[in-house]
């Protein structure tokens, strides 16, 4: 699948665009969140079988 | 509110992304709690995840600080949010850390990474959406 037409130019626009990861390395989708029933599951599984928009908040307040 | 602001309005994209072939995942620092109630109160019916240990987030280069909270650029993303009837509560995890959008695709590769610079710096979520791929999606206000 192609990077999105746009995110490039965001790059130069916004800093906050880092140049990107290309891929998450297995050490890292190994790490564990908890679903709310607090079952652990590697972080991996989230895009497992199709794309994923991960949001990381500050907090939940 | 940042989160609550953050989360509710790429939430109103979701069949968009469901339409591209993807997930909307929130993940949070808070306990299992914070999040359920969370949940409750947006009306959140993507999946939810939480990472009180935050090593998703120190892996995946996600910044914490004080002046990340409190930045001058934090006070205009509140009059934003508040504008948009957003409310601060409780502070449900860590304060200090912050967050980031990934568009992650099913092998795993990247196309989008967006660390916040401070409380409430979110990325456009027309670019959001449009990094998934398929036609650019239209920031508000513009022509479809």
């Amino acid at each position: 699948m192609a990077e999105g037409p746009g995110v490039p130019a965001l790059r130069r626009t916004f800093p906050c665009y880092m140049t990107p990861m290309d891929r998450i390395s297995s050490e890292v989708a190994r790490l564990p969140v908890l679903d709310l029933d607090g079952n652990p599951h590697p972080l991996g599984s989230l895009w497992d079988g199709r794309a994923a928009v991960l949001v990381f908040v500050r907090h939940f307040g | 509110m940042f989160c609550r602001e953050q989360v509710v309005q790429l939430h109103h994209h979701k069949d968009e992304i469901h339409r591209r072939g993807a997930e909307l995942i929130t993940v949070g620092n808070g306990g299992t709690h914070f999040a359920r109630a969370f949940r409750e109160d947006m009306g959140i019916t993507t999946p939810i995840f939480v990472d009180p240990s935050r090593a998703t987030y120190r892996a995946l280069g996600m910044r914490r600080g004080l002046l990340g909270t409190l930045s001058a650029k934090t006070l205009l993303h509140a009059a934003r949010a508040l504008k948009r009837g957003f409310r601060q509560g409780r502070t449900q995890g860590d304060a200090f850390q912050l967050g980031g959008v990934l568009v992650i695709r099913p092998d795993g590769s990247v196309s989008l990474r967006y660390l916040s610079s401070e409380a409430g710096d979110h990325p456009p979520e027309a670019d959001v959406v449009s990094a998934l791929g398929g036609p650019p999606m239209a920031a508000p206000g513009a022509p479809a």
